[in-house]
C-alpha cells in the first residue's frame, strides 16, 4: 500500500500540477454530468409526453397508390383520358380485427356521409343559398362519391352524418372541440341502430331534445330515409372555415354523429359493413412501428390498397426539440469523454516524462514497475474523486443552465420551421380541418420548452463510472512507457 | 570464508558504431561483510559499470555476479535491489517532494522492512548519520549537499541489507564533509558488519579503505590496504 501513500504525498506536493488536473477533470466531469442529467431529464419528459399524448394510427385508403394504379390502368386502356378517382371502403370486420392487437388501447371506426334534413331545419350559412343555387346548376358535373362519398350531389346535402363507433373517441370530442351536454355518447352497442347525437344549436333552433326523433334522407339516386332517435346533444366550439361556410353540410352545427353502420347505409348498398377509415389509439407511441408491422403481417386487408398512417406528428412536434437536446447531450458525453481522456492522458504523459528521475530512484530501490503505474493511477484517481465531488455539487446548476439554453434554442428553431408552412396556407384549420369525413385526431400541441434537470443518483453513478474510466485510461496508457524503463539508464542520464 | 558478493569472470562491453568497446574483461573479485572496499581507476575504466553490476542495475554480458553463491539474475534483479543491496548515489537521488524522514520511511516500505515502528527506526538511522529530528522533518531540498548525502546513507542503512554500493558519494561534497561521510561508511563496515563498496576518484578515500580494486583497460588489480599499512608501519 506504500504506493498509495506516495501518490497522496505526490499530489499534495505538486500543488500546481494537481490543481491543473483538478480543473481539467472538473470541467470534464461537469460536462459529462450535464450531458447525462439532460439526457435523463429529456427521457423523462419524453415519457411524460408519450403518456399524455398516446399514439395513434389511422387505417385508410392509400390514395396515392390508388391514383398511381388507376392512372397506369387508364393510360394502358384505349380511351385514355382523365384519371377518375374511385374510393375504396374498408371492411369493418377487418378494421375491428386490428383492434384486438395488444398495442391497441382503443379504436374508432369512421364513415361519413352527407344527407338532407326532412323534418327539421339545418343551420343555414349566409352564403349557402347563393352557393346552392350556383352549385345546383353544376351538380351534374361533380364526381360521384366525392366529398364524403354520398350517393348524390354534395351541394344538395345540408347535414353531414359523422358515422362513428364511439362518439367519445371521435377527434372533436377528444380535442374537446365538442362536449356532450345532454344524453349519452354513441357506443359499440348502437351499431345498427337509428340513433343520433346532434349539436346543441341545431337542437335549439328546432326545439329538439334527447328522446325526440329526426328524419334524414340520403341525396343519392336510391333515396334512403330514416328516422333517428336523438340520444345525445353536444356543443361545438368549432367555427368551421371559409370554405365550409359555402356549404350547409359543412357547417359545424350540422354535423350529426350516428353509428358508422347508419352512415354507411346512407352511402348506398355497396357500402354496408364498410367504413371510410379506422383510428387505433395505442398504449404508447413507441409501439406504432411494431403495431403497423404486426398488422401488415396478420391482417387480411390488402395493403396495396389501404395504408396504416402513424399520426405521431403531435408527439414528434412535442418532443422534437427535447430529442435534439438529448441527442446533442449524448454527443457531448461521448466527445468530452474521449477528448477528456486524451487531454488528461497528455498531461499525465508530460508528468511521467518530468518524473523519470523519481521513477529511476524508486526502481533502484527495488520498487516494482506495476506499483509505479499504480501510483500514477492512484494520483489521477485522487484528483478524479475530488473533481467528482465538485461536479456533484456544481453539476446541477450547470446542467440546468446548459439544458435550458440548449432547449430554448431548439424550441426557437422548431417554432421557426413550424411557422413557415402556415405562411403558405397550410397548417391546422386549412382545407383538411373542415372537410367532412376527415376526422383525424390532429392536435395542436406545444413543444416541451422546459426541462426539469435534476442530477440523480443514477447520473452520479454513471459519472463516477465514466470519470474513473477516464482517470484509469489517461494514467494507464501513458504509464505503459514505464515498463520499458531501466533504472540505470534513467539515473546515468540524470547524473 | 564465503564471499558475500562475487564477480565471476565478468565481462561487459558496449556496442558503439558497430564496434565492441570492452569495459570489463573476465574480471573476478570477491567482497566480504565487515570490509570497506573502494573501486578506483581513470575515467572510462568501468567503475560505474562495475558498481551497476554489483547493485543489479545492469547485467553482465558474460560471467556472473553471485550473492552468497547465487547468481543475482536467478534471484531476480528487482528482488535483489529490493532485498539485498542498498545504493548511495553521487547526486543523492532523494525524492524531492518528501522530507528526509519520508524518504527513509518510503525506502523501508518499498523494501518490506519488518520494523514495527518504521518512523522511529528511520529517525534513529538519520540521527546515526548526523541528521537531527528537526532536519528529518524538512523537505530534502532545504538540506545541504552533505546532509542530503547523509539522508541517502540513512536510507541505505534503514533497508537493512548487508551490501551497500556507493557511487562517488563524496563527489559533490567539500573536503571536511567528504571525510565525515567516508568515516561514516567505514564505521558501518567495521561496526555494523556491512559490506561497503565505494566507487571513487579520490586516492585519499581509496587509501583509507580496506581493499581497493583498481580498474584499468578492462582488468583489475586488487590492493589490500591493510598489508600496505603494515608494510608502511614496518618501514
Amino acid at each position: 500500500m506504500n504506493f498509495i501513500k506516495r501518490a497522496g504525498l505526490s499530489v499534495k506536493a505538486r500543488k500546481g500540477k494537481s490543481l491543473l488536473q483538478l480543473i481539467v477533470f472538473t470541467v470534464i466531469c461537469v460536462f459529462v454530468l450535464s450531458g447525462l442529467s439532460i439526457q435523463t431529464a429529456a427521457e423523462k419528459s419524453a415519457d411524460l409526453a408519450r403518456q399524455s399524448l398516446g399514439g395513434e394510427v389511422t387505417l385508410q385508403m392509400d390514395v396515392e397508390s390508388m391514383m398511381e394504379r388507376q392512372s397506369s390502368e387508364q393510360s394502358g386502356s384505349e380511351n385514355g383520358g382523365r384519371v377518375r378517382f374511385a374510393s375504396e371502403p374498408i371492411p369493418a370486420d377487418s378494421a375491428s380485427a386490428l383492434a384486438e392487437m395488444s398495442q391497441v388501447k382503443g379504436y374508432n371506426l369512421l364513415s361519413s356521409s352527407t344527407a338532407t334534413a326532412d323534418d327539421f331545419e339545418p343551420i343555414e350559412n349566409e352564403s349557402t343559398e347563393s352557393v346552392v343555387r350556383q352549385t345546383d346548376e353544376d351538380a351534374s358535373e361533380m364526381p360521384e362519391g366525392g366529398m364524403g362519398g354520398g350517393g348524390g350531389g354534395f351541394a344538395d346535402a345540408d347535414v353531414t352524418l359523422q358515422g362513428v363507433l364511439y362518439t367519445d373517441a371521435a377527434s372533436a370530442f377528444l380535442n374537446e372541440e365538442a362536449v356532450l351536454t345532454e344524453g349519452r355518447h354513441l357506443t359499440e352497442a348502437d351499431a345498427g341502430q337509428s340513433v343520433a347525437v346532434i349539436e346543441a344549436t341545431l337542437a335549439e333552433e328546432n326545439d329538439l331534445t334527447v328522446g325526440d326523433a329526426i328524419t334524414i334522407s340520403s341525396t343519392g339516386d336510391e333515396v334512403v330515409t330514416k328516422e333517428l332517435e336523438i340520444v345525445g346533444i353536444y356543443e361545438t366550439s368549432s367555427t368551421g372555415d371559409a370554405q365550409g361556410m359555402n356549404f350547409a353540410a359543412m357547417n359545424p352545427y350540422n354535423q350529426i354523429y350516428v353509428p358508422y353502420t347508419l352512415a354507411s347505409t346512407y352511402k348506398g348498398e355497396t357500402n354496408e359493413g364498410m367504413v371510410d377509415s379506422a383510428i387505433y389509439y395505442l398504449n404508447d407511441p413507441e409501439e406504432i412501428d411494431s403495431f403497423i408491422e404486426e398488422a401488415k403481417a396478420t391482417s387480411d386487408l390488402d395493403f396495396e390498397v389501404f395504408k396504416l398512417d402513424a399520426n405521431d406528428a403531435a408527439y414528434q412536434q412535442m418532443i422534437g426539440p427535447i430529442e435534439n437536446v438529448a441527442s446533442f447531450s449524448k454527443n457531448i458525453v461521448y466527445l468530452v469523454t474521449i477528448a477528456g481522456a486524451i487531454i488528461l492522458g497528455l498531461i499525465v504523459m508530460l508528468s511521467i516524462r518530468e518524473r523519470k528521475y523519481e521513477m529511476g530512484v524508486l526502481l533502484a530501490l527495488g520498487e516494482r514497475k506495476t506499483k509505479l503505474i499504480s501510483q500514477f493511477v492512484v494520483e489521477i484517481v485522487i484528483v478524479a474523486v475530488l473533481a467528482l465531488g465538485i461536479s456533484a455539487v456544481a453539476g446541477n446548476a450547470v446542467a440546468n443552465q446548459f439544458g435550458e439554453q440548449l432547449l430554448s434554442q431548439e424550441v426557437a428553431q422548431s417554432a421557426e420551421s413550424a411557422v413557415n408552412p402556415q405562411s403558405f396556407g397550410g397548417g391546422p384549420g386549412g382545407m383538411r380541418g373542415g372537410m367532412p369525413g376527415a376526422q383525424s385526431a390532429e392536435q395542436s400541441v406545444e413543444a416541451i420548452d422546459e426541462l426539469a434537470v435534476d442530477v440523480s443518483a443514477q447520473d452520479l453513478g454513471w459519472l463516477a463510472g465514466i470519470g474513473l474510466l477516464i482517470a484509469v485510461l489517461s494514467a494507464l496508457l501513458p504509464s505503459l512507457s514505464i515498463l520499458r524503463m531501466q533504472p540505470k539508464n534513467i539515473l546515468s542520464k540524470q547524473d | 570464508m564465503d564471499a558475500l558478493l562475487e564477480f565471476k569472470s565478468v565481462s561487459y562491453w558496449y556496442n558503439q558504431n558497430n564496434s565492441k568497446q570492452q569495459i570489463l574483461n573476465k574480471i573476478s573479485a570477491q567482497f566480504n561483510k565487515g570490509a570497506f572496499y573502494t573501486i578506483t581507476g581513470p575515467s572510462g575504466s568501468g567503475k560505474t559499470t562495475f558498481l551497476a553490476l554489483a547493485s543489479a542495475l545492469d547485467k553482465p554480458r558474460e560471467g556472473a555476479v553471485l550473492y552468497e553463491g547465487k547468481d543475482i539474475q536467478a534471484i531476480g534483479m528487482t528482488r535483489f535491489r529490493n532485498k539485498y543491496v542498498s545504493i548511495v548515489f553521487q547526486s543523492y537521488n532523494l525524492l524531492p517532494y518528501m522530507t528526509a524522514l519520508q524518504n527513509v520511511v518510503t525506502a523501508m516500505e518499498i523494501t518490506g522492512s519488518k520494523q514495527t515502528d518504521k518512523k522511529q527506526y528511520a529517525l534513529g538511522m538519520l540521527e546515526k548519520v548526523g541528521i537531527s529530528p528537526e532536519q528529518a522533518k524538512q523537505k530534502v531540498l532545504t538540506l545541504s549537499g552533505g546532509q542530503q548525502q547523509r539522508v541517502s546513507i540513512a536510507r541505505a542503512l534503514s533497508c537493512e541489507s548487508d551490501l551497500i554500493a556507493a557511487d562517488e558519494p563524496t563527489g559533490n561534497l567539500d573536503e571536511d564533509t567528504a571525510k565525515e561521510i567516508v568515516d561514516l561508511l567505514r564505521d558501518l563496515a567495521h561496526n555494523e558488519n556491512k559490506c561497503i563498496i565505494v566507487v571513487t576518484h579520490d586516492q585519499g578515500i581509496a587509501r583509507s579503505s580496506d581493499v581497493t580494486v583498481q580498474l584499468s583497460k578492462g582488468s583489475i588489480k586488487v590492493i589490500k590496504r591493510e598489508q600496505e599499512r603494515e608494510l608502511a608501519a614496518q618501514t
